[in-house]
């Protein structure tokens, strides 16, 4: 590999003063889209939505019969409990999801001592902090986000010239808030598991362990206390359900609507506060 | 334009000083960091590059102030680091431009100069592969390419030639002396004395947290000391000891002795020794002072004054 006859001009042009997330964020989500597993991963988590596309194609079909006496039945507009259930899936998918290729967003840092890239380079923590957060809610968007637009898109303009509209809208709004929500808190949840360690096998475990322990303690808890919406406070998606039963299928619920609020804001708090725990500690090179 | 101006800069974990007072203001050119482990050579490069708070004192790196103007530093700088710093599942075009873009360089113009930098660097061929394939030199000339690629007026190299083999070793100071030569100023941080020889012209020598000198090395190593190289044929310890009871300065260098006589003695001293005890001389010449030399003679020397103190 020859060197000398090479003709290496130094650059002189523009270096600009402007923040590091939006390159970090996007290099990371270009980084977690280059496994083939995330690639795979989505092609069968997007057979979810699909569904859900032709579901709002059949209620399309069969909405001009069936209009009249579900407005009867309900006295408002259709779909909101099943708008719950597709959030709770969604929210799985993006658990799934998370496991397979976001657990090593800052693991991966600690493990290949990245940081001595990033804090070499003209860039607080805090920008880095939040780049790596953007790259991870992107890839946690395609299961959360995206589809809930598209969802909700077609259901409001299949609605559009009905009397729905306007609770479609609404419908449409409150569950693209709850999923992007979603997706906000558990991005901040595993960010805070993934910098605890620079071994990532262990955050997938711990992941896992997060997601599914409180689902189980949910369901013992359900069992003994016959079925009580406080069951639902132990795990994340019973706090996503209860927010979504509350604001989606307008069930009336045996508990303030501000503790599964609470909680998974805490959720997200935490989070947040592991990660700026370990970053702060962080000295970037050597 | 001087590189860096610091004036009693100290810095402090707890109780535990890991720079004390360091006052030193060094020129634009080529510079070796030198010191032995634990001597304070990262926490000055991590507060140097604004990532560690001094606790007292003040610091200017290439005109600008820390820590106010930090970000301004590290947009002037290039970092290369000992350790391996990268995603293996990155490419090296990626990995290069990534780091372009990180220093503020529009993306389309950091991915034109990551290809160029590649290219200089000898990495042209294997610039789309993955990290993770590369061999030790390959990655050190990938470290060195995200370091130069925003066309950085300074750069700190640390242990540049870690882990590479004689050639890929020559390459790489070829290629040192080579960014050198175009204008950029070089910290080289290494424990390999010849390397530092090769490619720098002033040396900053730190132990315990202070700087013990900081110059030219050419000065350091014509100090007008009067040093000769011996070796005996079996004899080296016993010599050694006895010249060191007369209070001259022995150094060992593997076979050899380098004893330090004064001025105006030419060996006379070292031989009337070896005659009256008997010792038989293989080796005696006339020395120039090494790096190496005149680096352990300060490091023992300031060791020593720290003990008495």
């Amino acid at each position: 590999m020859a060197i000398h006859e090479q003709n290496y001009v130094r650059y002189e042009g523009e270096l600009e003063d402007r923040s590091a997330a939006p390159n970090i964020a996007w290099t990371s989500f270009r980084v977690f889209l280059s496994f083939t597993r995330t690639k795979l991963l989505l092609l069968a988590l997007w057979l979810l939505p699909i569904g859900g596309i032709i579901a709002v194609f059949i209620e399309y079909s069969v909405r001009n019969s069936q209009l009249g006496a579900m407005a009867d039945a309900t006295g408002s507009a259709p779909g909101g409990g099943s708008m719950a259930v597709f959030i709770q899936l969604q929210i799985f998918s993006l658990a799934i999801l998370y496991a397979s290729s976001g657990c090593g967003v800052i693991s991966d840092d600690l493990r290949y001592r990245t940081f001595q890239l990033y804090f070499s380079k003209p860039l607080e923590k805090y920008e880095y902090a939040l780049g790596k957060f953007s790259g991870l809610f992107l890839l946690g968007s395609l299961v959360t986000v995206i589809p809930a637009l598209l969802v909700g898109g077609l259901r409001v303009a299949f609605y559009a010239r009905t009397d729905f509209l306007g609770e479609l809208l609404a419908q449409s709004g409150i569950g693209l808030l709850i999923l992007t929500g979603g997706t906000l808190v558990m991005s901040s949840m595993l960010m805070g598991l993934s910098s605890l360690t620079a071994h990532t096998r262990y955050v997938v475990l711990s992941w896992l362990g997060v997601i599914l322990v409180p689902i189980l303690l949910s369901i013992i808890v359900s069992l003994a206390a016959e079925g009580t919406d406080a069951a639902n406070l132990w795990s994340m998606t019973g706090n996503l359900w209860l927010v979504s039963q509350k604001f989606l299928a307008k069930e009336e619920l045996s508990l303030p609507i501000i503790a599964p609020i609470g909680i998974l804001l805490g959720l997200g708090a935490g989070g947040a506060g592991l990660l700026a725990r370990r970053i702060s500690r962080l000295e970037g090179v050597a | 334009m001087l590189l860096f101006d610091l004036e009693n800069l100290q810095k402090h974990y707890g109780r535990f000083e890991a720079i004390k007072g360091i006052t030193l203001q060094i020129e634009e050119g080529s510079i070796g960091l030198l010191g032995p482990n634990g001597a304070g050579k990262s926490t000055l490069i991590k507060t140097l590059l604004g990532l560690l708070d001094f606790s007292r004192g003040s610091a200017q790196v290439l005109g600008y102030r820390l820590p106010d103007e930090k970000l301004k530093i590290r947009q002037a700088i290039g970092y290369m680091p000992e350790n391996d710093c990268y995603l293996p599942y990155m490419s090296a075009i990626d990995y290069v431009s990534f780091g372009g873009q990180l220093a503020g360089m529009p993306r389309a113009e950091a991915f034109r100069r990551a290809h160029e930098v590649l290219y200089y660097v000898g990495l042209n061929e294997a610039r789309y592969r993955k990290l993770s394939g590369f061999s030790t030199g390959m990655k050190q000339r990938v470290k060195l390419a995200q370091a130069l690629v925003h066309g950085p007026r300074l750069v700190f190299l640390d242990e540049p030639t870690n882990g590479l083999d004689p050639k890929g070793r020559d390459e790489m100071l070829d290629l040192i002396n080579d960014v050198k030569a175009r204008g950029v100023n070089i910290v080289l941080s290494s424990h390999l004395l010849a390397d530092v020889e090769r490619v720098c012209e002033k040396v900053i020598m730190m132990n315990q947290g202070e700087i013990v000198h900081a110059g030219e090395i050419e000065a350091l190593k014509d100090d007008g000391k009067n040093v000769f190289e011996v070796s005996t044929k079996t004899q080296n310890n016993e010599l050694k000891a006895l010249l060191e009871e007369q209070g001259l300065e022995v150094l060992a260098e593997g076979l050899k002795l380098k004893i330090t006589l004064p001025s105006d003695d030419d060996g006379q001293l070292i031989l009337k020794t070896a005659r009256e005890n008997d010792i038989q001389l293989r080796h005696f010449m006339h020395a120039e002072l090494t790096l190496e030399a005149a680096f352990l003679g300060i490091i023992n020397k300031h060791s020593h004054s720290e003990a008495d103190a």
